[in-house]
């Protein structure tokens, strides 16, 4: 079978370098991929957020498999198009990536579900949201609500830390429309594990537990990265 | 790498944080209920899903989803799944992911970033890498591209976060000790990667 990896980062090198292994597949196209994807699949020039290229370039290869790996075609519904055209589609459709795409979804869904996350607050405009700052206790943590490239989050030590984030979010809007809204959330302590699941929508099967270094220094020193380094055992 | 760096004993190791009496409160109390929850919002969620956790006093809390693969913890993940992974992805699109058993093989992995120096923020691209393939002769070490392109057979950077050097031994000292006898190897201008992955 012909399969599609959309992306460029280490996540897609290490999708297509497991998904060469198939017996089953005999080509792997990654659109864009990178400099080490090149070396053992056929990298092609589709951007990863261009849905109709995407589409088009599958039906062109007649591919078998496309798996959707970024965060952005998600949200953006690349799963809900191939499927529309007939092509199989591995990836959440639109409105089941929102669990990421939106903070408030996701927070509002754990609240009426029952399960358990930190205590929070949604702010549509940013007069309430520093108003509700006010009487709080810090640190906390104040999130927009869309996708920010993993930077939307951000630990207020004190008051006018809090309120400087939600200014540079709502006001300023650092992170355009993903800063819409705010979810100001409780400062949980503890420490973070990853856990990465398989699932059809109704039976979910989980992987193997990780955790990652998001810091750019050692100690967890500096600023907030994409991830230094993760390990799994 | 610096020796004296890996502590002689595991202050706390990974697998003693996520335990399996941990396993089984996360199964029954958040992962089963979320993709119960998006069901009934009409949202079915198939493909996979990332839960970050926090383990605090009160047991385990969901911090954030992501809808997909994380990055990097995937480098650290799929090196340990022993089934053929296009199975799976056939199962999740059929919705009969309850008829196949899934497969992971209990060494440990590590990966460690070697990014451009002056990331998260300004950074220049365009350098030469050396050593990736001097790297990868070993064969518990393979070297995940994230920022690069390749002409005429050489390596150039090409992002701020530039290679995932990954490293898989039976034991998590091992890893990291081969990871980062991996990233020894491997050279490019103003590279910079953390001294400290693995030790928490």
């Amino acid at each position: 079978m012909k399969v599609l990896v959309v992306g460029s980062g280490g996540r897609e090198h290490t999708l297509v370098w497991k998904i060469v292994q198939s017996p089953k597949v005999e080509k792997v196209y990654c659109a864009p991929g990178n400099g080490g994807i090149s070396a053992i699949a056929e990298c092609v020039p589709v951007k990863a957020m261009d849905i109709d290229g995407i589409v088009n370039f599958s039906k062109e290869k007649e591919i078998d498999m496309v798996v959707v790996a970024p965060d952005d075609p998600l949200a953006a519904g690349m799963v809900d198009a191939l499927e529309e055209a007939g092509i199989r589609a591995f990836g959440p459709r639109k409105a089941a990536a929102t669990i990421e795409s939106s903070k408030a979804f996701a927070k509002n869904l754990m609240k009426k579900y029952n399960i358990p996350t930190a205590s929070y607050e949604v702010f549509e405009n940013s007069t309430d949201a520093i108003s509700y700052l006010q009487n709080q206790q810090y640190p906390l943590v104040v999130k927009a609500d869309g996708l920010a490239l993993g930077k939307g989050v951000i630990i207020a030590q004190n008051f006018d830390e809090a309120k400087q984030a939600v200014e540079s979010i709502m006001e300023d809007k650092v992170f355009g429309e993903a800063g819409s809204k705010v979810v100001i959330e409780e400062f949980l302590v503890g420490q973070e594990v990853s856990m990465l699941a398989f699932t059809d929508g109704k039976t979910i099967k989980t992987m193997v537990s990780s955790q990652d270094h998001k810091r750019a220094l050692d100690n967890d020193q500096g600023l907030n990265t994409g991830g230094m380094g993760t390990f799994s055992k | 790498m610096t020796k004296g760096l890996i502590p002689e004993v595991w202050e706390r190791s990974p697998s003693r944080i996520y335990t399996e009496e941990i396993d089984k409160y996360c199964m029954e109390k958040i992962y089963k209920p979320t993709i119960e929850a998006m069901e009934k919002e009409g949202r079915k969620f198939k493909g996979v899903l990332y839960f970050g956790l926090i383990i605090t006093k009160d047991g385990p809390k969901v911090l954030e989803y992501n809808a997909r693969f994380g990055d990097p913890e995937t480098q650290v993940v799929l090196p340990r799944l022993n089934t053929d992974i296009i199975d799976i992805f056939d199962a999740i699109i059929d919705e009969r992911l309850d008829e196949i058993e899934i497969s992971w093989n209990d060494n440990a992995c590590v990966c460690v970033i070697m990014a451009s120096g002056g990331y998260p923020k300004e950074y220049k691209t365009g350098y030469e890498i050396s050593g990736i393939e001097d790297a990868e002769r070993d064969a518990n070490i393979v070297v995940f591209h994230a920022g690069t392109k390749r002409e005429d057979g050489k390596y150039y950077t090409a992002g701020g976060r530039v290679l995932g050097v990954t490293a898989m031994e039976s034991n998590l000292d091992q890893a990291i000790k081969k990871a980062y006898e991996g990233v020894g190897k491997i050279k490019f201008q103003d590279m910079h990667y953390r001294k400290d992955i693995g030790i928490k």
